[in-house]
């Protein structure tokens, strides 16, 4: 928390500091989202891995309801400075910085950003927090399951024509350490877990060609897990090496929507394979959807399934202001893994989303 | 006598429809000699590149909501409902990827400021246009 704190400190004396001579630009987003298990009493759904939000059987607005404001500091010539501060129901609207980082132009085509920003593993990893920029609830929950969303380091972006369409490739480098990890300790282990993840190495390339976009990503990591308990009966992991491969497919005609993925990851002892595909329909505002979703993960050495969920969905989304839309939407989650994180469920979930 | 006012019903059917559908323009500084198609400028307003094709810089500039010509524009030109537009830019804005064009209330600001700066980019009414700028396209 202190961490947080210094950080952010340090980031308004920055903002201070430029005043006077940057253009400073404000935007932000907001998600109040509420929702209730359907299925029974005793039933729970698990709608944010990450950060563990999670509905029961009575209604409530903490676990996805989401605040952020984006501060663009323009310093002209190519330089600027962005920060975004966002606040979870999660977190009781504590706010946190999700990205802090510095941006340099170094021409047209080639920009070089350095500082705190999300982990661009997949396609939605990046504005997953901004509700208005999908058609769902949330990202299927299936996929985007990762115990780190944000890494400290440096990204070097580039954007170019390619045949009649653009295409823009990442690379990235930096680490993340996370200490009382919120996934790891209150799911997987019940104590306190720190995670690491170093040297992270990661290319992704985005290629859009008129209605068509398709996007490929890889990322390489080492894993350090530990335990803070001297008690602690856990085995703690030391350099594990990690490697995530990231594709989707996505159509969008302004009527038709298809959006799909698939993701793997392995490491020495483990191994999961996840897709997700949606559908959707839009006319006057309005977009109906559906979409299903898997994640697959199984122990190597054993062979052994381990953790194994479905969801399928049927929402609308009903875009009644120009900035801010109206969603609701139905999950059926099936729990079929002998590592159970949460059973079986059903809920309902509806929100605004909106964007300034 | 019949047929007078056949004429007049058509000619004033051609008036309504001209009205309806106003002529949007795409204009650039005079000296600029790029040649661009729905793609390419589509490409531009939507951050996806940001250079013209030649390399040179490219500033593209938009009009504001209360604009008639822009809904034109988004629906025509990158073929999106202002929410639709709204959501893509949000995907970019909040990732650090682009930002989006600047808005103008007023067209003729617009073009006034495209007029003197060869990397601008920008869409007016068509019956807004005078010689300070460059006509590309028209939709």
């Amino acid at each position: 928390m202190l961490k947080m704190k210094l950080w952010s400190l340090s980031v308004i004396g920055l903002m201070c500091s430029l005043l006077s001579h940057a253009d400073i630009q404000f935007s932000g987003f907001a998600s109040v989202v509420g929702g209730q298990t359907t299925s029974g009493k005793g039933d729970a759904f698990l709608a944010d891995y990450s950060l563990v939000g999670l509905y029961d059987d009575d209604l409530s607005f903490q676990p996805e309801t989401t605040m952020g404001l984006q501060v663009i500091a323009d310093l002209d010539l190519g330089l600027s400075f962005t920060s975004q501060w966002v606040s979870r129901g999660l977190n009781n609207f504590e706010s946190e910085i999700s990205y802090a980082y510095l941006s340099y132009k170094l021409s047209p085509e080639l920009t070089l950003q350095a500082g705190r920003k999300r982990l661009p593993l997949q396609y939605y990893s990046e504005f997953f927090d901004v509700g208005f920029a999908y058609p769902w609830i949330r990202p299927p929950a299936d996929l985007y399951t990762w115990q780190i969303l944000n890494y400290n380091g440096i990204s070097l972006d580039h954007k170019t024509r390619l045949g009649k369409g653009t295409i823009g490739t990442s690379l990235y480098i930096g680490r993340e350490d996370s200490t009382n990890n919120r996934l790891m300790s209150t799911l997987f282990f019940n104590e306190e877990t720190n995670e690491t993840w170093k040297n992270i190495i990661g290319i992704r390339s985005d290629y859009s060609l008129g209605y068509f976009q398709a996007l490929i990503s890889y990322t390489n990591f080492k894993l350090d897990r530990s335990f803070t308990s001297p008690d602690s009966t856990e085995e703690p992991v030391s350099n594990s090496n990690v490697d995530f491969f990231a594709t989707s497919f996505n159509f969008d005609n302004g009527q038709y929507l298809f959006l799909s993925e698939i993701n793997h990851w392995a490491s020495s002892r483990f191994a999961a394979t996840n897709w997700l595909l949606s559908l959707g329909y839009q006319v006057n505002n309005f977009t109906p959807y559906m979409a299903f979703s898997e994640f697959s993960q199984e122990e190597k050495i054993a062979n052994e399934d381990l953790e194994e969920h479905t969801t399928s969905s049927l929402g609308l989304r009903w875009d009644f202001h120009p900035q801010a839309a109206f969603k609701v939407q139905f999950d059926d989650i099936q729990d079929k893994g002998s590592l159970e994180l949460v059973g079986d469920a059903q809920a309902i979930t509806f929100g605004i989303d909106l964007v300034f | 006598m019949k047929q007078f006012k056949r004429y007049i019903f058509i000619l004033s059917l051609m008036f309504i429809g001209m009205n309806a559908c106003a002529e949007i323009a795409i204009i650039v500084h005079l000296q600029n000699t790029v040649k661009l198609n729905k793609t390419d400028i589509s490409q531009l307003f939507l951050g996806q590149v940001s250079s013209f094709p030649n390399g040179a810089i490219a500033i593209p500039v938009a009009l504001s909501r209360d604009n008639n010509s822009r809904e034109i524009f988004n629906e025509t030109v990158l073929n999106k409902t202002e929410n639709q537009y709204k959501a893509f830019w949000s995907r970019l804005v909040f990732t650090g990827k682009a930002s989006p064009p600047s808005e103008f209330k007023d067209s003729s600001q617009l073009r006034d400021l495209v007029s003197k700066n060869p990397a601008f980019i920008g869409y007016i009414d068509s019956r807004r246009i005078n010689d300070t700028v460059k006509v590309i396209a028209t939709f």
